[in-house]
């Protein structure tokens, strides 16, 4: 999506900007040719050793079998191969899926609901506002460290907030944590608590490039706050809504810090996530090339699934 | 806000809506706040009551013994823990904030060949995850000699695709051509023009990046996890997870809980008041992604 924008704002740019400021650049005289390479350098320098040397050794690590100390052997597409046989592979990459349809169905129309009631909702005074604004921030800024050490705690069987709680009001209390049918539940949970201020925020941002005036006149010409929003409203955040499904999926496949720290992938493998897995591969078991594929195909479904919902958008919006 | 108050009175609103509206921020704002109270309350605490007493009130006072205990355990490791994350982060922003302010500049001020391609290039591996570059980089790391020590987590830090992308657009938007024309007719060299001219400009966004790199590595865990062996070397957060895995295996004579409660919310202390401090920089920088569509 980025690329999209990034030359849509560069074709507007340059016609707004035309022959007088090239001349003038002429005119500034040849060493400014030299520049930009000059200012990209150290950019480059590190992202070439600590992004795109790791991308491309990865890529080729994955065609190998590379394990512990033994000599690296090309093997082809062997890892992949072995990776839709590989049934907690597949186990993994269901649960990974689970969490992020949540992220998408579940969580970024809940952003949305709150975008939408905080800007309806008129906040009285100013520190009331301020004290919304930290709401929304104070999970995004909070380590995943933190989270997982206060859910855990939160979550915890026997003295746990949420187990005090259901105690209180006579409902039996729950292994939020240690049990097959809850675990992916809580990391839901968590995720929700994580990342739904942040989406909101990019809601709010969203609601503040529709121009007033459009809600105005639809309310002028009869429409009821239901048909403004569905006609109105939500046409026009299509591209907000794009960015916040977008990353949200592409976050969801990259999810790793949640579910290691609080069940740490269990009970039996309940809260696998691909991340995890690869982890395991990679630094338990020092099977390198296996590792790598599995990072891999992390990144292919992301980008994959990336231009589906690039192309669904395009669909909708013609 | 004005508009705001006037769609209150239009004709489609009801009372079930409001209603409606209201609970829905009030779930909100106590299910985001909650936990982070919760912390609080749990981190005056001492040992007894944190399992015994009402979670959500408190009970014995004992956050100064709390925060003298945290500081004292293991002969003083949380102060090497505090300090290498403040040192971490501190070397990472400024690097990460500079690196990407120049390049984002290039990239918005300069035509040159391959500009529009290797701009994608970089936007693109947004999409490759951490975990799956972290064995390459291991490697790579080890290779150099570099594991087990400072650079192995500040090096990786320095990149941020997003910086780049995000002080590219800033510097399109805030920096005029003639400001940079003017000072080149004056005879000034282009880097002597950003030192002096655009940079002052862009210093909005170059806090804003320098915030949220100093937040992403002050927070980073899977990172230091893997390149770091040296408990004395770790940050906060690796630190705290290894004094949890302690006290949930229940070893070790005194108990640790408290510990790592108190150890955990002095580690959010300097990213809340940070935050608090340079709100206008927090809300720029995250809402800058979605506005530009």
């Amino acid at each position: 999506m980025q690329p999209r924008v990034d030359e849509a704002g560069q074709g507007g740019d340059r016609k707004t900007a035309p022959d007088g400021a090239t001349g003038k650049r002429r005119w500034g005289g040849r060493r400014s040719t030299a520049a930009p390479y000059l200012f990209l350098l150290p950019f480059f320098a590190i992202y070439s050793a600590f992004l795109l040397y790791p991308t491309f050794s990865a890529l080729w690590l994955s065609f190998q079998e590379a394990v512990a100390l033994d000599t690296p052997a090309f093997i082809g597409l062997d890892n992949y191969v072995r990776l839709v046989q590989d049934e907690r592979y597949l186990h993994a990459l269901r649960n990974t899926t689970v969490y992020a349809l949540a992220s998408v169905f579940i969580l970024s129309p809940l952003a949305l609901a709150v975008a939408l009631a905080v800007r309806s909702f008129l906040v009285p005074s100013a520190n009331l506002k301020s004290f919304y604004r930290i709401s929304l921030f104070l999970p995004f800024i909070t380590s995943f460290v933190v989270i997982a050490l206060m859910f855990g705690l939160i979550f915890n069987k026997d003295f746990g907030l949420l187990n005090s709680f259901f105690r209180s009001i006579g409902l039996p209390e729950l292994n939020w944590l240690r049990s097959e049918r809850l675990a992916m539940l809580s990391i839901v949970l968590v995720g929700i608590w994580t990342y739904l201020g942040v989406n909101s925020l990019y809601f709010l941002a969203g609601l503040q490039n529709i121009p007033h005036e459009l809600n105005e006149a639809a309310a002028i010409d009869g429409a009821n706050r239901r048909k403004t929003f569905l006609y109105v409203t939500l046409p026009l955040l299509r591209p907000t809504i794009l960015f916040v499904v977008v990353q949200a999926t592409i976050f969801s496949y990259q999810l790793f810090e949640i579910p290691f720290l609080l069940t740490n992938g269990g009970p039996s493998d309940a809260t696998l996530f691909l991340s995890q897995y690869l982890y395991e591969v990679g630094f338990s078991q020092f099977d390198r090339g296996y590792a790598a594929a599995i990072g891999y195909s992390m990144a292919l479904i992301s980008i994959v699934l990336t231009i589906a919902q690039l192309l669904l958008y395009r669909r909708y919006t013609r | 806000m004005a508009p705001i108050t006037g769609r209150r009175g239009s004709p489609g609103e009801s009372q079930f809506t409001r209603v409606l509206t209201m609970v829905l921020l009030t779930v909100f704002l106590v299910y985001s706040l909650l936990p982070v109270f919760y912390l609080i309350v749990s981190s005056t605490k001492d040992n007894t009551d944190l399992f015994s007493s009402f979670g959500l009130w408190f009970a014995s006072f004992s956050l100064p013994e709390n925060l003298r205990d945290t500081f004292a355990h293991d002969g003083g490791v949380f102060w090497n823990w505090l300090w290498n994350t403040a040192y971490y982060s501190v070397c990472s922003a400024v690097g990460a904030a500079f690196i990407s302010t120049i390049a984002g500049y290039a990239f918005a001020k300069y035509r040159f060949p391959g500009r529009i391609p290797v701009f994608a290039v970089i936007l693109g591996s947004i999409m490759v995850p951490q975990t799956a570059l972290v064995i390459p980089t291991y490697l790579l790391l080890s290779k150099i000699g570099l594991i087990d020590t400072p650079l192995a987590v500040i090096l990786p830090s320095l990149v941020s695709p997003f910086g780049v992308y995000l002080m590219r657009v800033y510097a399109e938007q805030s920096v005029p051509d003639d400001l940079l024309n003017a000072a080149r007719v004056d005879g000034a060299g282009e880097l002597r023009i950003f030192w002096s001219v655009a940079l002052r400009v862009l210093m909005p966004g170059f806090v804003t990046v320098l915030l949220l790199s100093f937040v992403a590595t002050w927070n980073n865990y899977f990172l230091p996890l893997v390149v770091l062996s040296t408990p004395e070397l770790y940050p906060l957060s690796v630190g705290l997870v290894s004094w949890n895995s302690l006290a949930t295996a229940g070893g070790g004579a005194q108990p640790l809980f408290p510990l790592v409660i108190t150890g955990a919310l002095v580690s959010v202390i300097p990213i809340i008041v940070s935050f608090l401090f340079l709100q206008r920089y927090w809300q720029g920088g995250l809402t800058f992604g979605s506005l530009k569509d």
